[in-house]
């Protein structure tokens, strides 16, 4: 099970890390998200 | 601010957190400091609400990377050091209610895993001795904030309790060349009464000499150190033992039990422990479903517990409650 993490550093200096499994990342994640946008206004040809 | 004061009968430190007393207290649920931020929303701990888990460093901590000077200037008798270390939240979901019982297997197992990048990342830190994962549960607790959450303290120095243990495990090693906690886990497999749960790698019971009427214990059939010595079916299997044993007590009573979760295992000041062995052990403070146990004179004072109840019986009540394995 493939854990992946980013670690950043809060405005305040204090550290965070979020993590995913099961191969999500960050990456993927932005990349979903910007599939999801391309599509908003397109709709199925009839 | 925060500092470590010697207490020169006890021979431990002490810590006080001034800082802590103006830390959160169970505020409105839109006002969460540990969901993550939403669009329109009041900024939490979390500014990013694409992610799994998260662990974050507390913005009430007892321990601090870069601690400031003590308030006072330390004697001969009454030493005082900046409290060094770090304290961080981890949360258990993204959702505010909830609790660590409810999450799958598969969950759990994700934040095990977490748990053991914190072990690793906080333990090779030069001035962390010990890593500390632990959740208080319920208000009875003592918790401020609702949202599913643990809590780890990286400490300078090895905490007292866990060095009695240390210390009587390396007592019973030298005496008899084997593991002490290996050798209560072979006695209470033979005796059987006290077990609650097993699995291939793991053993859930309440010990001969637990302290609380529902003290568990959770122990790796192999002598294991710490977290990073777990394979991934350890992981697994442990994940699995922790969710049995998290569903029966919530269905002893049908309620959710309050309690103490508590992970010990190797300290990491470099040193080898083998004669330690990794255990979970968990507080619930109810002793019925409508008394509380107390920790009062005795136990605050002296040292020492009263336990109102036989491990026995009460691990009988455990073994019966749902889910039967």
């Amino acid at each position: 099970m493939r854990m992946t993490k980013k670690t950043v550093e809060k405005d305040d200096g204090r550290v965070l890390i979020y993590y995913w499994f099961n191969g999500k990342s960050e990456d993927a994640v932005t990349r979903r998200r910007g599939d999801a946008e391309k599509r908003k206004g397109k709709h199925c040809p009839s | 601010m925060s500092e470590l004061r010697w207490h020169p009968l006890l021979e431990q430190w002490v810590i006080t957190a001034t800082h802590r007393q103006e830390r959160t207290f169970f505020p409105p649920d839109d006002y969460c400091p540990l969901c993550p931020t939403k669009d329109d929303g009041f900024p939490t701990e979390i500014p990013a609400a694409d992610y799994e888990l998260v662990a974050f460093e507390n913005k009430f901590p007892s321990l601090k990377r870069r601690p400031e000077k003590p308030s006072v200037d330390e004697t001969e008798l009454y030493k005082v050091r900046p409290a060094a270390g770090v304290c961080e939240v981890v949360t258990y979901s993204q959702e505010h209610t909830g609790t660590l019982t409810d999450k799958s297997e598969e969950e759990i197992e994700h934040l095990i895993q977490v748990w053991t990048d914190r072990y690793s990342e906080l333990g090779a830190l030069d001035f962390v001795d010990y890593v500390f994962i632990f959740e208080n549960k319920g208000r009875e607790i003592g918790v401020t904030l609702n949202h599913p959450h643990g809590q780890i303290y990286a400490y300078p120095f090895i905490p007292p309790v866990v060095g009695k243990e240390l210390e009587a495990s390396q007592k019973h090693q030298q005496k008899t060349g084997r593991c002490l906690l290996c050798d209560v886990l072979a006695e209470e497999m033979d005796d059987g009464r006290r077990l609650v749960a097993q699995n291939e790698h793991f053993t859930a019971f309440i010990p001969f000499y637990a302290r609380y009427p529902y003290e568990v214990h959770i122990l790796p059939n192999a002598h294991r150190l710490c977290l990073s010595d777990f394979s991934e079916d350890e992981q697994k299997a442990l994940a699995n033992i922790l969710s049995i044993v998290l569903q029966k007590y919530d269905n002893l009573w049908g309620i959710s039990l309050p309690y103490m979760m508590v992970l010990h295992q190797k300290p990491t000041d470099g040193k080898e422990h083998g004669h330690y062995h990794f255990h979970i052990e968990f507080y619930p403070p109810y002793r019925t479903k409508e008394k509380l146990k107390y920790l009062a004179g005795s136990e605050s004072g002296a040292g020492v517990f009263i336990n109102d109840t036989l491990a026995e019986e009460k691990a009988e009540e455990l073994r019966k409650a749902e889910p039967q394995t």
